[in-house]
Order: structure tokens, then sequence, then C-alpha cells
């Protein structure tokens, strides 16, 4: 049996499951399935691994990438996970941004900028586990994340400041 | 959110980014991303099975023991099936031996115990070869014991006729080979 305990799974399902489904969906159309094939090997496990998330985000990254495998199914999975990037944020009254635009905004963004500003902004891991994860240095990953949020600033700031006018 | 250890050089980074930014970060990070349409109850199920599912032997050992000896048992008999299909035809050797019978001037009915003695491998030499008759065996022949090892060696022909054996003298025929002569010597 499994030292896994289904506790532990209801909260890593409860307190990760969205953004695992959302560092999923960068690469592949069909993120619940990725997120749950992960949590059920996580189940599989004899003992619970010493760094849970950073383990998680790793066989979600392998799981997604191989259901996303192939230039043009990758393709054509970008191109869906794109269509579909305006509902992956919940919409809420006091955000300062819009939510369906950030997500159109973050789905334009290099692969490699998305992934780590995922990971870092929502994931909660820290450039050091992202390096590891990606297989890059954590500066790498700190760069790239910089210019990500730096692109999506230049992309919403209008949008964030019509919305703040809309406010008042 | 944010975990707290992170390396000086990014910390540094972070600290040499403009505070916009900063506010931007924090102003994208309070998006909340959308509640995973994952089936929970599946989930767990699907969970609890493959937990179930995993065997009771260590990780390290599992499956192995098993196709290893079946392997070796395999790999036996395939070379037991190979030495005894490439093993050679046992060869027969067929080889005459010539055995020289020893002169004996004793008459076989000397010594009953010596005779014994000699008597019985002599017979089988005598089966087993073809020996030419000698002068000492000829006077043998006239004895009861040397004729019949001589029937039993050479066969009813052997049998010494009444005019070799000077026959009977004057009564009737010894044998059916006598009475056989004397008719057609008298015919």
């Amino acid at each position: 049996m499994s030292d896994v305990a289904p506790e532990l799974l209801g909260r890593v399902l409860d307190e990760h499951g969205p953004a695992l489904v959302l560092y999923a969906r960068q690469w592949c159309s069909s993120p619940e399935d990725v997120v749950q094939e992960a949590l059920i090997q996580l189940a599989r496990q004899r003992q619970a691994p010493e760094k849970l998330l950073p383990w998680l985000y790793r066989v979600v990254r392998n799981g997604a990438i191989g259901a996303a495998r192939g230039a043009r199914r990758r393709r054509k999975h970008e191109t869906v996970a794109a269509q579909r990037a305006d509902d992956c944020f919940e919409p809420a009254e006091g955000d300062r941004l819009d939510a369906a635009e950030a997500a159109r905004c973050l789905a334009t963004l290099p692969v490699e900028q998305r992934e780590v500003i995922v990971a870092r902004l929502w994931g909660g891991l820290s450039f050091q586990e992202i390096g590891d994860l990606i297989g890059t240095s954590s500066s790498s990953a700190h760069r790239w994340y910089e210019a990500g949020l730096e692109a999506l600033r230049e992309r919403l700031e209008p949008t964030c400041v019509r919305k703040t006018n809309l406010m008042k | 959110m944010r975990p707290q250890d992170e390396p000086d050089e990014v910390k540094r980074a972070d600290s040499a980014s403009d505070h916009s930014l900063q506010r931007f970060e924090a102003d994208l990070a309070a998006l909340s991303p959308r509640a995973a349409a994952l089936d929970r109850d599946r989930m767990m199920f699907l969970a609890g099975q493959a937990s179930a599912s995993l065997s009771p032997i260590e990780p390290g050992r599992r499956g192995w023991a098993w196709p290893a000896a079946f392997s070796a048992m395999t790999a036996l008999a395939a070379s037991l099936l190979i030495v005894v299909a490439l093993r050679p035809a046992p060869r027969v050797v067929e080889k005459i031996v010539y055995l020289t019978q020893e002169k004996s001037e004793k008459p076989a009915w000397s010594d009953t115990n010596e005779r014994k003695a000699t008597t019985t491998p002599a017979t089988s030499d005598r089966l087993a070869t073809v020996a030419p008759p000698s002068a000492s065996a000829k006077r043998l022949d006239q004895s009861y014991l040397g004729l019949r090892d001589r029937v039993l060696a050479m066969g009813i022909e052997s049998w010494p006729s009444s005019r070799n054996s000077g026959g009977s003298e004057g009564g009737a025929p010894a044998s059916y080979r006598d009475l056989l002569d004397s008719l057609l010597h008298d015919g």
C-alpha cells in the first residue's frame, strides 16, 4: 500500500489543483487529464516525495509535454490552448486586471515565459525550483520571468487603466 | 504564496526591479486560476485503486525472480536439447579374435576337477571362434565328452562316421549314422 494518505491527495487537489491545471494548459488542451494522472501517480508512490510541489509540477510538465508531443500536434494544441485561455482565471470584482484579457495576453507569451510565470505566481515555486524543473539556472528562470512580466504589463496596462477609470 | 528561500542573486534582481513591475506582479498574482474541472470522486477512486494495486514485494525486488528463473531453466533446457541432438551415434566395432587352444595330452576323463575347470572356457572359446582341429583333438573325439563338445560346437556334421571311428565291431550299429552308413554300404 502507498504511504500517501487520501487526505494529502485531497488537500493537494484543493490547494494546488487549479494552478497545476493552469500550468499544464501551457502545453496541452486536456490539462485536467494530465493533472489527474499526476495525482494518481502520486498515490502510487510508496512514500510521499520529499519536495511534493516541485515533484508534482515536474510530473505535470512531463505529462503535458508528452500529451502534446509532435510538432504538428503541438502547434494544434497550443492554438487550442490559446483559444481556451480566456477562461483560465476566475473573474472577481476586486481584481485590478481583467481576467480574460490577462489570460489572453498570457497565452501570447513564449512558452518558456508562460511556464515560469505560472509556476512562480500561482504555483509558488522558487526560482531555484523552477530552474531545476525546466533544466536551467535560477537566474535564467528569473530573467524569463521578468521578461514575461514586462511583456504582460505592456499589453495589460492600458486595460488596467481603463478598468480603473470605469470603476471610478 | 511566494517562497522565502530565494537565492541571493534573485533577491538582488528583485530589489533592482522597479516598483511598478512589482505592483503589476501583485495584481497578476491576485487573479485566481479557475477551479479545476476535475471529477474529485473519480480521481480519488482511481488514486485508491492505484494505491491498492501496489504489490507487497519490495520495489527493487519486484518481478525479476520468476523471469530470471524462467530464463535460466529455458537456457538449460535448450543447452541439453542441443547436446542431445548433436551427440554422435555410438560406434560399433567388429573385431575377430582368434584364440589358440592349449594342447593337452591328458584324457578328458582323467581328472574331473581339471576337466570342469578347462572344459567350460574351452567350450565358450569354441563357440566364439572356429579353431582348426588338431591331432590331439582327434584322439579326444573318441571319448564321449570330447564327442559331445564337438557336436555342440560344430553341429551334427562333425559326428564321426563309423569308418573313421572304427564303428561297431560285428554287433549292432551304435548310432543312426552308423546304421545309415552300413545300409548304404551294403546297398
